[in-house]
């Protein structure tokens, strides 16, 4: 609890910001559903504080890629729901086609 | 739309950054409150799965300063990005920029002298010891509604029969010809300079006292007899270089001799708002002597009276 939180690379950061897109491009969520949807598509395998989700989120937010508003969940909780915006469409599929021609370029260099 | 979204979202942060804390604050209670739920759904007891939720979500405080750190971040990015924006469109149209420069530069110049003269004319506090309780005494034109001056005899009559003021002074504007000896004693030039025929009360009934010398008195009344003159405080500095040996000096106004007696406090220029501000004032018995000037440009401006074909 009290170690020290060493800032997320911009590496890290990038890919928080494609991973929330990526989990809301499906449907609207809150932030503690946002995480776990993260975490089950990547199958456990990426070690992230949750709470980094946050400042990802003010970010995006920011950035026009999402927008928010507070609504009741199922168990009548008050919390802030996030949705993708068109803008955060666009942003995700070039961000998407990016990784894949850098996955594909490293492909490329190591099978030759 | 999105753009404006996300300004908006922006401008709410930029705004309100208590809002901002207290949603950070509710959204982090409740995705707590969440994961505390779904462990202790998975079977650990309420304390253990509070403490595990908090070890999970990282620092709270780590996480706080992050948000923090966005929106200040934000606000520096916004600015920085702003003043590129803006001068890169300086750039591409240069002649745009200097025409809105210089109209901004005049437009706030103007108003910066337009406001200079309205507050040095408009809120100039009358210089008077009692001036709540000073009053202004006018003819009314009935069919314009402007502002006339009073005939003296009005004026006398006024002050001795209307019972309503305390006492009554009388004041008005007059071209003088001033010839006064320098302070070497050497050259001296006639000059134009604006004065005032006062009542000899004028000053009592202001309640000023003088910077040097002395004011109008009652004895200053006589009609003819009081070739006196007080000076104002700019003129004293201005024409005289604030020398105090300028009492019982004696200088040529409109030809004749009158003795300078005072200085009036600084910045009294009369009553008057607008126009001409007196350089001196003289006491309204000497007006045969005062007002010749008037007479003469009078005649001037007549050439029937100059005898000329």
């Amino acid at each position: 609890m009290a170690s020290r939180h060493p800032p997320e690379s911009d590496a890290l950061r990038g890919s928080i910001d494609l991973l929330v897109l990526k989990a809301l491009s499906l449907a609207p969520m809150h932030g503690w559903g946002i995480g776990l949807r993260i975490q089950q598509i990547s199958r456990g395998r990426l070690e992230v504080n949750q709470g980094s989700l946050y400042p990802a989120l003010q970010r995006l937010e920011h950035r026009g890629d999402i927008e928010s508003a507070w609504q009741s969940t199922e168990n009548n909780r008050r919390a802030r729901y996030y949705t993708i915006t068109r803008q955060g469409r666009k942003a995700l599929g070039e961000e998407v086609d990016k990784w894949k021609r850098f996955a594909d370029t490293i492909a490329l260099i190591l099978e030759s | 739309m999105s753009l404006l979204k996300g300004l908006s979202a922006r401008a709410r942060s930029l705004l309100s950054s208590r809002a901002s804390e207290a949603r950070m604050e509710e959204e982090f209670r409740f995705h707590i409150a969440m994961e505390t739920d779904r462990l202790v759904a998975e079977g650990l007891s309420p304390h253990e799965a509070h403490r595990r939720a908090l070890v999970a979500f990282g620092g709270l405080d780590h996480h706080r300063e992050a948000m923090r750190d966005g929106r200040g971040a934000r606000l520096l990015a916004d600015f920085i990005g702003d003043v590129r924006y803006a001068l890169r469109a300086m750039r591409r149209s240069p002649g745009f920029a200097i025409a809105v420069a210089v109209t901004l530069g005049v437009g706030i110049g103007v108003n910066g002298i337009v406001f200079g003269f309205v507050n040095a004319l408009l809120f100039r506090p009358i210089p008077a010891s009692n001036s709540v309780q000073l009053v202004g005494v006018f003819t009314v034109d009935t069919k314009t509604g402007s502002p006339g001056l009073l005939a003296y005899e009005y004026y006398v009559d006024f002050r001795a029969q209307s019972g309503a003021f305390a006492s009554l002074g009388g004041a008005t504007g007059v071209p003088l010809n001033l010839v006064a000896a320098g302070t070497s004693g050497a050259a001296s030039a006639a000059d134009m300079v604006w004065g005032e025929l006062v009542t000899e009360n004028y000053f009592t009934v202001l309640g000023m006292r003088p910077v040097i010398g002395r004011l109008f008195a009652a004895s200053d009344a006589p009609q003819g007899a009081n070739p006196f003159v007080v000076l104002s405080y700019e003129s004293w500095q201005h024409r005289f270089h604030g020398d105090s040996s300028v009492i019982s000096r004696v200088v040529r106004i409109n030809g004749a001799e009158f003795t300078i007696t005072g200085v009036a406090p600084r910045g009294v220029k009369g009553m008057r708002t607008f126009g001409f501000w007196p350089e001196m004032w003289v006491p309204v018995g000497m007006h045969d002597v005062d007002l010749v000037i008037a007479a003469m440009q009078a005649r001037e401006a007549d050439p029937a009276s100059t005898g000329r074909p």
